[in-house]
């Protein structure tokens, strides 16, 4: 009884913390839809919404800002639940969703496609397929080789994901120091990272593939509680370990893997998110992940409006904004506040 | 509905009357045509002539902000392959005519893009006019060093790593040209390593990098005294700004430039011609060019200053803290004209505080 009621107040006070979360949310997507180097101001936008459709302000808004917006909750969001499954599936609080070679896998793909030439046949958009099937690859490189006997070896996961992720990089370099200048300027350009996509379809996808990723890991939840106490702990309690291993891993990899493709290496997002969370909510997962999804997306937006804005009209690259605030943000309020890193 | 569309677009296409320039070289051109007054945009990096640092700005080369494009509603937009790719299919999505250009890799297709942009802006007629200007000049260049010996050249674009000009480059057309053989022919991007120049041995070494590091890496070249170029004192710092993406008139004064450096010999004999009257008149020119550069107007006359000669150069002016409305300059040169140094002052440049103000105290009365 008593625990009955223990858990109707924090299932209240947990909805409370989403609905608050998801009213920043909306607040700064809105601020954001506002802001940039031409001003249009907040009591424009309502007729902009309702009326004119051919104005220049009416796609400014929705042809440009709209998609970096939808596009930065996506991302950010993705990038922050991996954070949370890699966190605590290896309960170390340095992995992040880049670690483990996907993103490296990805550049690496996506290099290849530049050099060669193919995006020049196929058009930009088989610049993301080649970056996703890069990902795909180191994926199930790293799962394979991690899997002894159908167990799979945590450790030996993350030392073979830290190799990966060595290699790919050294082999851009080298792709790098002997391409043609042009090339080196895609490549820089896909390296920094941006929010800028045409492409609607690719927007919509890295969308959907993100509010899934949010729901299905939700479901796990309670297994990632009982996994922070140790694998044997969980076995214990009932949890089928390798099977939910396996398809956390797979998940934070897709994540990652899709996101990246996209919008390339956006750093710092997946690190920290989920410990700057866990401040304030805690190590239970059930509502680390929600709540980490939602600020992880309000962060990606706010710091791509900064990057839009702050020297407008010259743009950043949003990574710098997200290291520089997230970081500042970050070292604050761990000197403010003590707290466990990684599991409970 | 298409029909107007198509009607539409064709009238775009016909008379653009807003245009954004997203590269440097464009914007020149554009000047150089004269529809400058059809520019409404330009990035950053946009400062020749000094007129287009005063255009909107649309951002850097590599990060265009499309929003202030867009709110520009430009007719058309021509973009360089150093734009990002992606934001320009954006523009396009967005239904903005955007025109791609090239990476010239030779006088050629430098032309080529300057006949299309002519026809963008309406200039059929003037561009067609410079091109044939400009390839005249080059032919009779070419005709003047046919016969002439052909140096071995090395020419360093940047350094650390080292690269050069690789085949596919104007840079390497500029050196054809100009009647000598680019050694760095062979490298497919351009890097290159020390050990091979020395092993190949230029005749002359020619670095084209911003400023300081221009006369740092000629130390460095100075090392190696085994190198032809270095025996004979045949290092040469270059303004980079002509060897970046030059316009066809940019083009050949570069070529001009390298010819002078390449074949000393055809150079035309000047010391003759150089007497007290002509080296007055020719220092009082080049210091006023330098005056208005800086300052804007053009104080000197040859009769200001007396001219001099002394350890093989012509000397004219000196700096004077009350000179011609505040003004004075230091001209010299070589006999022949060449190795020009160029100062000029305002009174109060190197002045403390007391004397500027007796100074400027004199220029106004």
């Amino acid at each position: 009884m008593l625990q009955s009621d223990n858990m109707k107040s924090k299932l209240f006070r947990w909805s409370i913390l989403v609905i608050v979360l998801i009213i920043i949310l909306l607040v700064v997507s809105l601020l954001s839809l506002c802001i940039g180097s031409t001003g249009i101001s907040f009591d424009k936008i309502v007729p902009l919404v309702l009326g004119d459709k051919s104005s220049i302000e009416h796609s400014i808004v929705f042809d440009i800002r709209l998609p970096r917006i939808i596009l930065g909750f996506a991302v950010g969001s993705a990038l922050s639940v991996a954070g949370v499954i890699l966190q605590g599936l290896f309960r170390n609080p340095l992995v992040e969703p880049y670690t483990l070679g996907i993103s490296g896998g990805a550049a690496l793909g996506i290099c290849l496609n530049i050099v060669l030439g193919m995006y020049k046949i196929m058009g930009v958009l088989s610049l993301p397929f080649v970056g996703f099937a890069g990902a795909l690859i180191v994926i199930l490189f790293v799962y394979f080789l991690s899997i002894k006997k159908g167990v799979m070896k945590i450790q030996e996961l993350l030392l073979t994901g830290v190799m990966i992720s060595f290699i790919t990089s050294s082999l851009i370099m080298l792709i790098m120091a002997v391409s043609r200048v042009e090339n080196l300027q895609e490549i820089i350009f896909w390296i920094m990272g941006s929010l800028e996509e045409p492409n609607w379809i690719l927007i919509k996808s890295v969308l959907l593939i993100s509010v899934m990723g949010i729901v299905i890991a939700s479901f796990f939840a309670i297994d990632l509680n009982a996994l922070a106490l140790g694998e044997e702990s969980a076995v214990h309690l009932g949890v089928n370990v390798e099977k939910t291993k396996k398809i956390l891993f797979v998940l934070a990899s897709l994540l990652t893997g899709f996101s990246v493709s996209v919008t390339g290496i956006i750093g710092f997002v997946g690190l920290v998110i989920p410990h700057f969370v866990r401040m304030f909510v805690g190590g239970d997962h059930r509502i680390l992940i929600i709540a980490s999804a939602v600020v992880g997306g309000t962060f990606l937006i706010l710091c791509d409006a900064l990057a839009r804005t702050i020297i407008s009209p010259l743009e950043l690259p949003v990574g710098v904004i997200t290291g520089i605030i997230g970081g500042i943000i970050f070292i604050y309020f761990l000197s403010k506040k003590r707290i466990s890193l990684g599991g409970k | 509905m298409n029909l107007i569309f198509v009607a539409l677009l064709f009238v775009v296409n016909l008379c653009p009357q807003r245009i954004i320039s997203l590269g440097p070289v464009i914007t020149e051109e554009i000047y150089l045509l004269e529809a400058n007054d059809k520019l409404v945009g330009n990035t950053i990096y946009c400062k020749i002539p000094q007129d287009a640092q005063k255009k909107e700005k649309i951002g850097t080369i590599m990060e265009i902000n499309i929003e202030k494009i867009v709110s520009l509603k430009p007719d058309v937009v021509l973009a360089i392959p150093l734009n990002n790719p992606k934001q320009l299919q954006k523009l396009k999505d967005m239904g903005i005519n955007v025109i791609n250009f090239s990476s010239p890799e030779n006088f050629q297709q430098i032309c080529e893009d300057f006949l299309k942009l002519g026809n963008i802006v309406g200039k059929e007629f003037e561009s067609m006019e410079t091109i044939n200007q400009t390839a005249e000049k080059i032919d009779s260049i070419c005709k003047k060093v046919e016969n002439l010996s052909k140096p071995k050249v090395f020419i360093e674009v940047g350094a650390n790593p080292l690269f050069t000009a690789p085949k596919h480059s104007f840079i390497h057309n500029l050196i054809e040209l100009g009647g000598g053989i680019n050694i760095g022919l062979g490298t497919k991007n351009g890097l290159y390593s020390r050990e091979k120049v020395l092993k190949q041995n230029p005749d002359i070494i020619i670095i084209i990098t911003m400023g300081v590091v221009g006369e740092e890496e000629k130390e460095v070249w100075q090392k190696y005294k085994t190198i032809n170029a270095v025996k004979n004192n045949k290092i040469y710092v270059l303004d980079s700004y002509r060897y970046c993406s030059p316009t066809p008139v940019v083009f050949v004064e570069a070529l001009e430039e390298l010819v002078d450096i390449f074949h000393p010999e055809a150079r035309p004999q000047r010391t003759e011609i150089l007497n007290e009257e002509t080296v007055c008149k020719l220092a009082a020119d080049l210091a006023n060019q330098e005056c208005e550069r800086i300052y804007g107007p053009r104080p000197f006359l040859p009769e200001h200053y007396k001219a001099t000669f002394s350890d093989e150069r012509w000397k004219w002016g000196q700096m004077d803290p009350a000179g011609i409305k505040g003004y004075s300059a230091e001209v010299s040169f070589k006999k022949d004209g060449t190795d020009k140094k160029v100062q000029v002052f305002f009174s109060t440049d190197r002045l403390n505080r007391t004397q500027r103000k007796g100074i400027k105290e004199k220029v106004v009365r």
